[in-house]
């Protein structure tokens, strides 16, 4: 029972850890983390941001829209380059339209996790260090 | 080794340094009066406080307001069409888990006094300097906040008036934005006909502290000297100054 148990932890690791390492997987984390920070800060009812015009809206629509940059970043890994640089522009736009970029934390986390997509990808070859297991075959 | 490494490249730093730079130029700008900024909130309880409050073409009405925790409240919807803010102090109290409870304040302009005990020391901001005034009883001097078409919802409002004319209680609700030539944003409660209303031509009020609801800026705030602190603990009028010159 307990090898069951500790055998199916053990393949949900392994099965997070390949997921983890084959996208931009922490900069489309702080992408989310960002636009939810955002959204959070100017939450209002879906009525009011309907008809309430841009000051309503516009924490849904830059909150919104790096929330879904980051999760393009994990399931459409291709695009990355496109929309960390899309992230980081929405990050600062949030700034000046949505409470201050949802009281600044919002902001400076969409620009690292946009900045982080945008760089994800090969990295050049290292020497290997005797007992680290960074690095992880593909193919 | 023909292996091949997934990750962050160092090259994020260059998308990074421009954006921050970019993100500390823009708070700059605000800080300096340059760039106007959009802040609005509807459900969170603020205080807020202010040296003077300067304004010109006021309208207000009693509405409800509905808070993020489903809960009523009765409020005072109060439009401006134009104000003028010596200082400003907002705390918003927050319970965050693992670090209890923070506070959030954002702090512009001139520093405000750590309590407005009785309306004789409202003309002096909280590092002492006295407001200055002109003929007509404006205030005059910089970093001042300006904004225009500002609705604040609020449970209760204090102060000490200074300076009111062209005052008018009771006028009819419908009628009072057109009065001062507000339009109340749409989405919130709207005035019927008949209920209570007031205008107001000039309204200077000393000693600005209220529980309110909800800032709506319809026009555009410039914030000089803006500060946004996430502070430890539960804050109160008190810290304004100590925060603010910190």
């Amino acid at each position: 029972m307990t090898a069951q148990v500790r055998r199916r932890t053990r393949a949900a690791r392994t099965a997070f850890r390949s997921f983890r390492r084959t996208r931009p997987f922490w900069g489309g984390l702080w992408c989310i983390l960002a636009g939810a920070l955002i959204v959070r800060s100017m939450f209002f009812s879906f009525l009011l941001a309907v008809s309430g015009g841009w000051s309503y809206s516009a924490g849904y629509i830059l909150g919104g829209g790096l929330v879904l940059f980051g999760l393009v970043a994990w399931f459409a890994p291709h695009y990355r380059g496109l929309v960390g640089l899309l992230a980081v522009g929405l990050a600062l736009a949030a700034f000046v339209a949505a409470n201050l970029g949802g009281y600044l934390v919002g902001s400076v986390l969409g620009i690292l996790g946009g900045s982080m997509v945008w760089a994800w990808g090969e990295k050049a070859p290292r020497r290997r260090v005797a007992g680290r297991r960074r690095a992880v075959p593909v193919s | 080794m023909t292996e091949v490494r997934l990750g962050t490249r160092r090259r994020a730093l260059v998308p990074l340094a421009g954006g921050l730079a970019a993100l500390i130029a823009m708070f700059q700008l605000v800080s300096s009066s340059a760039l106007a900024v959009n802040f609005t909130t509807a459900d969170q309880e603020f205080k807020l406080y202010s040296n003077y409050l300067q304004g010109a073409q006021a309208a207000g009405f009693l509405a409800t307001n509905d808070a993020s925790t489903g809960q009523d409240n009765g409020v005072a919807e109060l439009g401006i069409r134009s104000a003028k803010l010596a200082g400003l102090c907002a705390i918003a109290h927050e319970t965050v888990p693992v670090v209890g409870e923070v506070s959030l304040m954002i702090l512009a302009g001139v520093p405000v006094k750590g309590s407005f005990a009785n309306g004789s020391n409202t003309t002096a901001d909280g590092a002492g300097n006295a407001l200055t005034f002109d003929a007509d009883g404006l205030l005059t001097g910089g970093n001042h906040i300006t904004a225009s078409n500002l609705f604040v919802n609020s449970r209760s409002l204090n102060g000490f008036g200074n300076l009111i004319s062209g005052m008018n209680l009771g006028q009819s609700a419908d009628t009072v934005d057109e009065k001062a030539g507000i339009a109340w944003p749409g989405g919130q409660a709207q005035p019927d006909p008949g209920d209570f209303g007031l205008t107001v031509d000039r309204l200077n009020v000393g000693g600005l502290g209220g529980d309110t609801y909800g800032i709506n800026l319809q026009g555009a705030i410039t914030l000089p000297n803006l500060k946004i602190k996430v502070v430890p603990g539960r804050k109160t009028q008190a810290d304004c100054p100590t925060q603010a010159a910190g």
